[in-house]
């Protein structure tokens, strides 16, 4: 199934040449920092979903700013802390940090539909025709 | 057919052909997440203030199941580092430990997390028939007190209607099959035993009597009902005794959002879940509830529908990301015996499993804060 196994085996050589250096564990360091770091965002995920941020005056404050009350806070609050995690793994984990540009073009259109997905849920929520609005029965 | 660019990259892209070809599929599951998630949301974000379910999921274990995933994405890489370094069996020990960690994951969602709604009651009373199950709803006294419920005053218009707990298993094992039966008029009952009797053609009545029980089956649970019901002459008393059984839930225990329903704690999230409260024989009829009650499954409301559709989608992906492992870690062909005559080859097949197995983990870290915290 390979194709030219004479050059295959080239390019393993070179790489594993390159990667025999040093331990296991010496090239794995980065990824168990970032492993460690995602456990401990899970907790700090687990932990401030018991935070009643609707109460305290300076996150209703500042959330306001942007049209979020309520226990939307702690949901904005939640997804925020989840897009820090998914991003940890996509750099480091999935190589993004330093990966070709062919790669990064499909994905910035994903990103972008995925983002215009979002916002097009958003928009049902301000309705222009007041009388119609689901929110009065 | 020989597939080109498996190993070396490809001139024009300058990219092994199989590793463009997990990105785009990547773009394409994100896509495919991202609708559900927003759909989500929306739904989330649009429920009336206290009708969106709380605290139905047990906490602890979503976030064990969250570290067994995280740990699985470090471990894979783990494997993928070893074979760089041509160390075989460094290799199979990380990979071995991914594809057992994702197998657990599975294990705990499906043999704890899923039967544990399964196993639980839940129905939503008819708004006219409140007052009947004030006592468990508990709606006037937060419309007195003018409670806040998620920031928002509790309102008439919006009252708490859910009931849950579990039923009386021990006393009667078709409880939860006859729970989700739907109630049954007593004409309705009349209309189908009457199917067929009076037919003289026996070709018709055959067909007939077949169409009978067929309904029966579905409509009434226990066997010995269903016997009792073909008899003739019918005993009018056991058929009220069976039509009662039949149209009426018997509650062995309730949630402790309903056992005391004007409690502050009912508003908090709670990191442990709360046991259920043993009840004196608390018996609902199903006439005053919404259709659809029964296991908390997901025709019951809109969080279970979507629950159950994502994390089953999610599972579906790490039973196939756990597939492809073993299959990687077998010493066969295309698997670890690959090392011996193209590691190049083995190294790039797990590069690309591997990021289809981060991106299982990337979902999870969204679906778990979703669903188990917010």
């Amino acid at each position: 199934m390979s194709d030219h196994t004479a050059t295959a085996s080239h390019v393993a050589d070179t790489h594993a040449q390159d990667a025999h250096h040093g331990s296991l564990m010496g090239h794995a360091k980065p990824y168990l920092v970032i492993g460690f770091l995602l456990f401990l965002f899970t907790g700090i995920t687990v932990a401030l979903s018991y935070v009643e941020f609707d109460k305290k005056p300076l996150f209703i404050w500042a959330f306001s700013k942007i049209g979020v009350t309520g226990f939307t806070i702690n949901i904005v609050i939640g997804m925020i802390v989840a897009t820090f995690k998914v991003c940890l793994v996509g750099a480091w984990f999935m190589h993004l940090k330093q990966e070709k540009m062919v790669i990064w073009r499909p994905l910035l259109f994903t990103f972008f539909f995925v983002a215009a997905l979002f916002l097009l849920f958003a928009l049902a929520f301000s309705d222009p025709i007041p009388t119609s609005s689901h929110w009065h029965h | 057919m020989e597939i080109p660019y498996t190993v070396r990259p490809r001139p024009d892209t300058g990219l092994a052909n199989p590793k463009l070809g997990i990105w785009l599929f990547l773009a394409s599951e994100v896509m495919l997440f991202g609708g559900l998630f927003a759909g989500y949301i929306f739904m989330r974000l649009g429920a009336e203030p206290w009708m969106w379910p709380k605290g139905w999921l047990n906490v602890p274990v979503g976030t064990f199941n969250t570290f067994v995933l995280i740990f699985s994405s470090v471990t894979v890489i783990l494997a993928w580092e070893s074979l760089k370094m041509r160390k075989l069996f460094s290799y199979k020990v990380w990979l071995g430990l991914t594809w057992v960690c994702g197998l657990l994951f599975l294990t705990i969602k499906l043999s704890y997390e899923w039967p544990a709604k399964f196993h639980h009651f839940g129905a939503y009373i008819q708004k006219a028939a409140k007052e009947k199950y004030e006592p468990y709803l508990g709606n006037d006294a937060h419309v007195e007190n003018g409670a806040m419920i998620d920031g928002h005053e509790a309102r008439k218009g919006y009252p708490r209607l859910f009931l849950g707990g579990h039923l009386d298993l021990d006393h009667d094992k078709y409880a939860m099959a006859a729970s989700s039966v739907q109630y049954v008029a007593e004409e309705k009952l009349d209309a189908v035993l009457k199917l067929g009797k009076d037919e003289t053609d026996a070709n018709k009545k055959a067909k007939l009597i077949s169409r009978r029980d067929e309904i029966l089956n579905t409509i009434v649970i226990r066997p010995d009902d269903i016997a009792e019901l073909k008899k003739e002459p019918l005993d009018p008393k056991k058929k009220t005794e069976i039509l009662h059984r039949m149209n009426t839930v018997h509650m062995h225990a309730v949630d402790a959002e309903n056992a005391k329903p004007y409690d502050p704690e009912n508003d908090k999230a709670h990191f442990v879940p709360r046991d259920q409260i043993p009840v004196e024989h608390l018996v609902l009829d199903k006439q005053d509830l919404i259709a659809g009650h029964g296991p908390l499954v997901p025709k019951l409301n809109t969080y279970l529908a979507c629950y159950f559709m994502i994390t089953g989608l999610h599972g579906a992906h790490v039973l196939a990301g756990c597939i492809c492992f073993i299959y990687f870690w077998l010493p066969i062909k295309g698997g670890s015996k690959l090392f011996y005559t193209n590691p190049e080859q083995l190294l790039n097949r797990i590069e690309v499993s591997g990021l289809f197995w981060h991106l299982v983990d990337l979902i999870w870290i969204f679906v778990f804060p979703i669903f188990y915290l917010l």
